[in-house]
């Protein structure tokens, strides 16, 4: 490899916990909790865990080995690990790194709002105002979302961002230590809870009793594809920033499985902490159930929590806004990462790199804080269209770039021996799945088209310039991406 | 109705191993940690 960029600043993961904490605080973020617990309990319950193991196995494992090979083997983060990993068709494979990186940019600009709004409402729920006499849940949210003040609040957490990042892998290995393990076991504490209050079984029922009609319903599997590949958070660009981090001995099947099954029980455990929730204490279970995002999490649960009353209620908000933000802050900075990591490999400095990114995202991302219409755009083109175009950049980098044989091979030869051994069947799997973000996308295009009716979403007034901006912003991306290298090669 | 309890039971099992597992790999990285370091140099 002696054209290999090699990164300007190198950093190691200062040992396998840190890195497996920092990796997992990636994978678990507001989507495990708000996500989640919606999809399962209206894409038909146990169905709909049916088809999310299945994914699992097929997908999600075998993909985040492949984007972890791509930084491991490649050195370097989503501009030089993806140049370096691939044996042709390299500045290609350099656009492609950047096109995740940017895509992931984009993400950030109005994650940084949701995250804020996630820690007001932990600040509520440390001074008891869900459970004071007079609250109102939809008063709260109403004056709230869409203000300057919630604006203020989301800038604070960029600058905690830009601070955590500001130390590279140390400083977000150590944030990671100490907000994962509690995240962890707060939804765990609230899952065993939620089992033992009264009409709870309703709620299991709900969740976890699989339906026939939905076991063959197109839409089951596609929401399930959909939500494991984005909880675990595959194609970002954040598994090649974390592959570089990697020592010589540290096991690329370990984060991979450590990814896979953190990111499963965390969801999982949220699922039996909201929906037996719901069940025991709502009047209206049925319609408080297919609250999603912001409805769900800033207006039923704290009503809910109010509902109980008392300090059950408090604790159970405490701890349910606790684990929530942990998980969206943890998720934050390390989406920060992979948006800095092209300008460290260039050799700008930890700090000034997060600093750049940081304001330049609260820039572009102010108007999401303002308008949440804004926010939906960005998480259509840019979450959506964007991500799904990454997938199939990395199994076709990993399945068909390099030898898949020859990558799996020095994934294998890691002394001690890895915690998963990988076969044939993963280059297969791994090819395979070239056409799994293909089908989602025609999927989701007919769903659409077809089912929701002409004017229903594709067709709204956003969507077709969205397309565009993506199709000119990576013709820009392409261009710029050569012209860089080309400079750093000389 | 059986079939209820026993998705449910199902489900709440596969719930509990993937908690298992989850703190498996976390016990697995402390391991494979002083294993790098019986090992020697990085």
């Amino acid at each position: 490899m002696s054209m290999a960029l090699l990164p300007r600043i190198v950093e190691r993961a200062p040992s396998v916990f840190a890195l497996l904490m920092a990796v997992v605080g990636w994978s678990v973020g507001a989507g495990n909790y708000w996500r989640f617990s919606w999809r399962a309990a209206n894409y038909g319950g146990g169905s709909f865990l049916f088809a999310y193991l299945v994914w699992l196995i097929i997908t999600a494992f075998v993909l985040a080995v492949a984007e972890y090979a791509i930084g491991r083997i490649g050195r370097g983060g989503p501009l030089y690990g993806p140049y370096n990993f691939v044996e042709r068709y390299k500045r290609f494979a350099a656009f492609a790194g950047m096109w995740m990186a940017w895509s992931t940019f984009m993400i950030m600009c109005y994650y940084w709002v949701v995250t804020g709004w996630i820690f007001y409402y932990m600040l509520h729920a440390i001074s008891g105002t869900f459970v004071s006499p007079d609250f109102d849940s939809k008063a709260l949210w109403g004056g709230f979302k869409e203000t300057y003040f919630s604006l203020g609040i989301g800038v604070l957490m960029m600058v905690g961002s830009i601070i955590v990042t500001g130390f590279g892998i140390r400083g977000i290995s150590l944030a990671a230590r100490i907000m994962f393990p509690v995240l962890f076991f707060a939804t765990l504490g609230l899952a065993v809870y939620s089992l033992t209050l009264p009409g709870s079984y309703e709620g299991l029922k709900f969740y976890m009793v699989p339906k026939a009609e939905a076991l063959v319903d197109p839409a089951t599997w596609m929401q399930a594809l959909s939500q494991v590949i984005w909880s675990i958070g595959i194609a970002w660009g954040f598994f090649i920033a974390a592959g570089a981090w990697m020592r010589r001995r540290d096991d690329v099947t370990h984060v991979s499985f450590g990814n896979v099954v953190n990111d499963t029980a965390v969801a999982w455990m949220a699922g039996l902490a909201i929906i037996p929730l719901i069940f025991s204490i709502s009047a209206t279970p049925y319609e408080d159930i297919k609250e999603a995002g912001t409805g769900l999490a800033f207006v039923v649960l704290p009503r809910l929590f109010h509902e109980m009353g008392g300090l059950a209620g408090y604790l159970y908000g405490l701890l349910f806004f606790v684990a929530f933000w942990f998980a969206a802050f943890t998720s934050l900075y390390t989406i920060h990462e992979v948006t800095l990591r092209p300008l460290k490999d260039l050799g700008i400095k930890p700090l000034y790199a997060a600093a750049i990114t940081g304001v330049i995202a609260i820039v572009i991302g102010t108007p999401t804080a303002l308008n949440l219409t804004w926010l939906d755009y960005y998480d259509t083109v840019w979450g959506v269209i964007g991500l799904s175009a990454g997938l199939v950049f990395i199994a076709l980098m990993a399945g068909f770039l390099v030898d898949t044989v020859k990558v799996r091979m020095e994934l294998m030869k890691v002394e001690p021996k890895p915690l998963v051994p990988l076969g044939s069947w993963w280059d297969w799997l791994v090819r395979i799945n070239v056409v799994i973000p293909v089908i989602f996308f025609i999927w989701w295009i007919a769903y659409w088209e077809w089912i929701r009716g002409w004017d229903a979403g594709l067709h709204t007034y956003y969507t077709w310039p969205g397309i565009a901006i993506l199709i000119i912003g990576g013709l820009m991306i392409y261009y710029v991406t050569g012209r860089v290298i080309e400079r750093v090669k000389r | 109705m059986v079939f209820e309890q026993v998705s449910i039971a199902f489900f709440l099992i596969v719930t509990a191993i993937f908690v298992i597992l989850a703190l498996y790999t976390w016990y697995y990285s402390f391991k494979r940690e002083s294993e790098i370091r019986r090992l020697g140099e990085e």
